[in-house]
Order: C-alpha cells, then sequence, then structure tokens
C-alpha cells in the first residue's frame, strides 16, 4: 500500500520523530510504499542542519539523511511551518536575507498543498504526534 | 481512497505556540485545493471557539478569528465534542461559529467515514 | 510620507504600516493604477482579514467578492482583470494583508 506519513514532533519533545522513521523503515521492508515523509509544526525541526547529538545517544538526523539515501524516500517541510521556526534553504534564507541556509541537504521545502496531494494519492495517512 | 474527504482531528489550545493556528491554515489550505474537509474540535482546542479573542495583544493570531473563515472556504462541517464543551463549562450556543456538538460514539462513526484523518 | 518596510516581495513588513496611499504606491509598482473597482475588492479583503487574520486564496476570494457584489464580479477572470497574474497574491500586496500561506 501507498502510505503519507506526517511528523508533528520535534526531535527533542515526544517520540514521534523516532516512531515515524522506524514505521518508515518497517513499511518499506514489508513491502510497501512511502514516496514522502511530510514534517509540520515542530516536526520541521527534524530538518535542522548542525544539529550535534550527545554521545551515548543515536543521532536521529543522520538516520533521517540515511533513510533518504537507503530509500529515495522525499523528507518534505512545509514551508510557513519552516520559516517560522528558522529551518530555511538558501532561496529562503535570501528572500528573507538570513545569514544562511539552516536546512539539511537530505530535506526539502515544499507547500502544504504538496502534501494534501499526497494524502489523497495514498492509500494510508499516518500522523505521529 | 482518494475520495477528497479529509477529517482533522484538533486538540491542542488556542495559545499553545502556533500549533492551532497552524492546524486551521493546514484545513484551509486542504479546501482551497477543493478537498472536502471536515475539523473537529477535542479537549482544549474547544476553546478556539469561544468568540472576542485578541491573540494581537499577546503578538499572534486569533484562533477564535481563523475559524470565521472556515465558512468562507466552503468548511461547513464543523463539529466539537460535547464531553469536552461539557467539562469545560462552554455551551454549545456561545461559540463564535456554529458547530455541532458530538458525543464520543458520533466522533468514532465520523472518523471511520473520513479515508484521510489528519489528526494533531 | 516615508516609504513603509517591504519585504522582497513587496508585502509589508508591518501591516499597520498600511494605508490608501501605500497602497496606490504598491499597486503602482505593479503597473496598476488603482479605480474604484480595485478599492472595492481591496476593502472587501481587509475586512476579510479583520474578521479572520486569513489572506484569503483564490477561491475564497472569488466567493467573497461574488457574495458581496454579484456573479458579474465574483469570478477569476475579473479578478485577473483587476490584478492581474496571482490575483490572490497581488490583492493581499496591495491591500496590506500577509502573503497568503502556502504560496511557495
Amino acid at each position: 500500500m501507498k502510505y503519507t506519513l506526517i511528523v508533528h514532533s520535534p526531535p527533542n519533545a515526544g517520540g514521534g520523530s523516532r516512531s515515524a522513521l522506524a514505521f518508515a523503515r518497517a513499511l518499506l521492508a514489508a513491502g510497501h510504499e512511502t514516496t514522502r515523509v511530510f514534517f509540520y509544526h515542530d516536526g520541521v525541526e527534524n530538518g535542522l542542519a548542525g544539529r550535534v547529538t550527545p554521545q551515548g545517544e543515536s543521532d536521529l538526523l543522520g538516520a533521517w539523511e540515511a533513510f533518504t539515501r537507503d530509500t529515495g524516500s522525499e523528507l518534505a517541510l512545509c514551508i510557513a511551518a519552516a520559516l517560522r521556526r528558522g529551518v530555511l534553504n538558501d532561496e529562503e534564507a535570501q528572500r528573507y536575507d538570513r545569514a544562511g541556509p539552516t536546512i539539511s541537504s537530505a530535506f526539502t521545502i515544499v507547500g502544504l498543498g504538496q502534501l494534501v496531494d499526497a494524502m489523497l494519492q495514498s492509500d494510508r495517512c499516518v500522523t505521529f504526534v | 481512497m482518494a475520495t477528497g474527504n479529509v477529517l482533522l482531528l484538533l486538540r491542542r489550545s488556542p495559545y499553545d505556540g502556533a500549533w492551532l493556528a497552524e492546524a486551521l491554515d493546514a484545513a484551509l489550505v486542504a479546501a482551497a485545493f477543493d478537498q472536502r474537509v471536515a475539523v473537529l474540535f477535542l479537549e482544549d482546542a474547544v476553546f478556539a471557539l469561544l468568540p472576542d479573542q485578541h491573540g494581537e495583544r499577546l503578538g499572534v493570531r486569533s484562533p477564535g478569528k481563523i475559524v470565521q473563515a472556515l465558512a468562507d472556504y466552503e468548511i461547513d462541517r464543523v463539529y466539537v465534542c460535547s464531553t469536552s464543551l461539557a467539562n469545560r463549562r462552554i455551551r454549545p450556543d456561545s461559540l463564535v461559529i456554529s458547530a455541532e456538538p458530538l458525543d464520543t460514539a458520533a466522533q468514532g462513526r465520523l472518523i471511520a467515514n473520513h479515508g484521510v484523518v489528519w489528526n494533531d | 510620507m516615508s516609504a513603509p518596510a517591504r519585504d522582497k516581495e513587496g508585502y509589508l513588513v508591518n501591516l499597520a504600516d498600511w494605508s490608501p496611499a501605500v497602497a496606490e504606491a504598491t499597486a503602482r509598482l505593479d503597473g496598476i493604477a488603482l479605480t474604484d473597482a480595485h478599492w472595492r475588492i481591496i476593502h472587501l479583503v481587509r475586512d476579510f482579514h479583520a474578521r479572520t487574520e486569513v489572506s484569503p486564496a483564490m477561491r475564497p476570494l472569488v466567493k467573497l467578492v461574488r457574495d458581496a457584489l454579484g456573479k458579474e464580479f465574483g469570478n477569476s477572470i475579473y479578478l485577473l482583470s483587476l490584478f492581474p497574474g496571482s490575483p490572490a497574491k497581488r490583492v493581499a500586496r496591495i491591500a496590506g494583508l500577509p502573503r497568503p500561506t502556502n504560496c511557495l
């Protein structure tokens, strides 16, 4: 089946982001399809580059980056939510005169409309709050 | 699926950061993209339905105003959890827009009837 | 009148800086001379935003105009003739509303 995953949890509160990643891996291993993972609300902070994981903890950003490298699934941040939280790509950093991009290169910035579109084209839509 | 039938479950309190305003924006965008959208206010999100909100005094948008755009986006299926209202001593006829109170059984049927459920 | 601060796409940084004169100036940047027809739409969207704190997308904009002024005006062809290109964005900019959400 085709799944759309939506992640509302930030990396450092709640367990939603880690659950979503484990779920996405399990889906693909079971032969399902998940072409895009969407991040909304505080979930967009998952795309913030430059996060340093303390020793002894597992690197969630690195794990998402590895996931998209391994699977080709897109990691998509909603633009309005991302701007508000300072997760910017080159284009947005220039548009708003910020010092530079802050987004991990494994993530992309999209409009909410693309999320709506993906939800409607999938068989299941699972939210991680 | 692809019925174009989306239900958003809204739970957060209206001034808990930007959360509820963002969720309402998601509902509006889905409607603007031609989807049939319904919203169900649960728990502290029911406070968003109270009139006379002035988020500008906090420097933020007022969910109590944003909900008044739902009808303009042709989102006319607005539901509210009757228990959440009762627990907060809010009368269904005191809300800023009309919202149909649903008990938990009716909420279950509502969720079952929607192909896409956005849990917020 | 000193020019109010705008972002790179011409939206006001502070919505409170809006005035009819600012609207005229913004429209001129877009090559539009505001007429009564434009002003009717501008007032409609400003009232809508005052009530809802939302910048209307295209479909609700059409509906808003249709409900207030009738079918003759509430259609995308008419709105495109007044605010060419992307009417929802253009009217938001001229009327001193925030950039409509979701516009990438």
